[in-house]
């Protein structure tokens, strides 16, 4: 039996994070690291990578299968607002139905709310490779 | 620098090779310490530094400022400790819209006998 609700999982993202990530990534695009390039550009300042906090839907799916229920799985998402530094972001997800689906977001506490950032779904692989 | 304008729908762009260690699963989870739960198998988390580090080996000359707009994943297995793997990065198509300069990349990554372990599609709005 499918959970109605992924498990959550929160995060900050700040400075510190967005650095790491760049250096495991190797992604040093200058909207994510350079103050001043950022601040010339239409998002007007320092944004996060998208994918430093697309990474808490993958960690809320293994914290709510287990690591091992990852095989044949399909995730789909949008990255529709910018994450600035020194923000929380949680994610989590909603099954869709009776459908191994589920409705997933990452959330981020800034402008006075939960912004969501990014919203998509997850298909879960076969039934014998799911918990 | 890759403008806008040199990438070409269809176009193979190239390869980068990444071998799963310790070292990298432990700075990955210096970040994300609940990974540390996938052992032995990489987190599948992590199947974005494998695709970022062959996108911007691929990519380097790549415009600063372009924004990441959406992606897609399909994982079929994920790689053991030691193992290497292999990304052959395409460009899917691009698309002027709203003055804004959409492109679409694939990346495929393989294992040793060329078996397909997970597939990226990263949408991105292009600089210049």
């Amino acid at each position: 039996m499918l959970p109605p609700h992924l498990k959550e999982r929160r995060f900050l993202v700040d400075r510190a994070a967005i650095r790491r990530y760049a250096d495991l990534t190797h992604d040093y695009n200058p909207i994510h690291l350079d103050p001043a390039f950022a601040a010339r550009t239409p998002m007007g300042g320092v944004i996060a990578h998208g994918m430093l906090s697309m990474s808490l839907i993958w960690q809320a799916l293994a914290a709510t299968f287990g690591p091992d229920a990852m095989a044949g799985l399909e995730l789909d998402v949008r990255f529709a607002k910018p994450v600035r530094e020194d923000t929380w972001v949680t994610a989590g997800g909603t099954r869709i139905g009776e459908e191994a689906k589920y409705e997933v977001w990452v959330r981020a506490e800034q402008n006075a709310g939960a912004d969501t950032v990014i919203a998509g779904t997850v298909t879960l692989g076969r039934p014998d490779r799911r918990p | 620098m890759i403008t806008f304008d040199d990438l070409q729908p269809g176009a193979a762009l190239g390869q980068a090779s990444f071998v799963f260690t310790q070292d990298l699963l432990d700075q990955w989870c210096a970040l994300y310490p609940d990974d540390r739960a996938a052992g032995p198998h990489m987190p599948a988390a992590m199947v974005v530094m494998v695709m970022m580090r062959a996108y911007t080996e691929v990519m380097h000359d790549r415009p600063p400022g372009n924004i990441h707009a959406g992606q897609k994943f399909r994982i079929a297995r994920l790689p053991a400790l030691h193992e290497q793997v292999k990304t052959r990065l395409t460009c899917m198509g691009k698309e002027l819209k709203r003055e804004r300069r959409w492109v679409t990349f694939s990346m495929d990554t393989v294992d040793a006998a060329d078996t397909l372990l997970f597939r990226g599609e990263m949408t991105t709005i292009w600089a210049a």
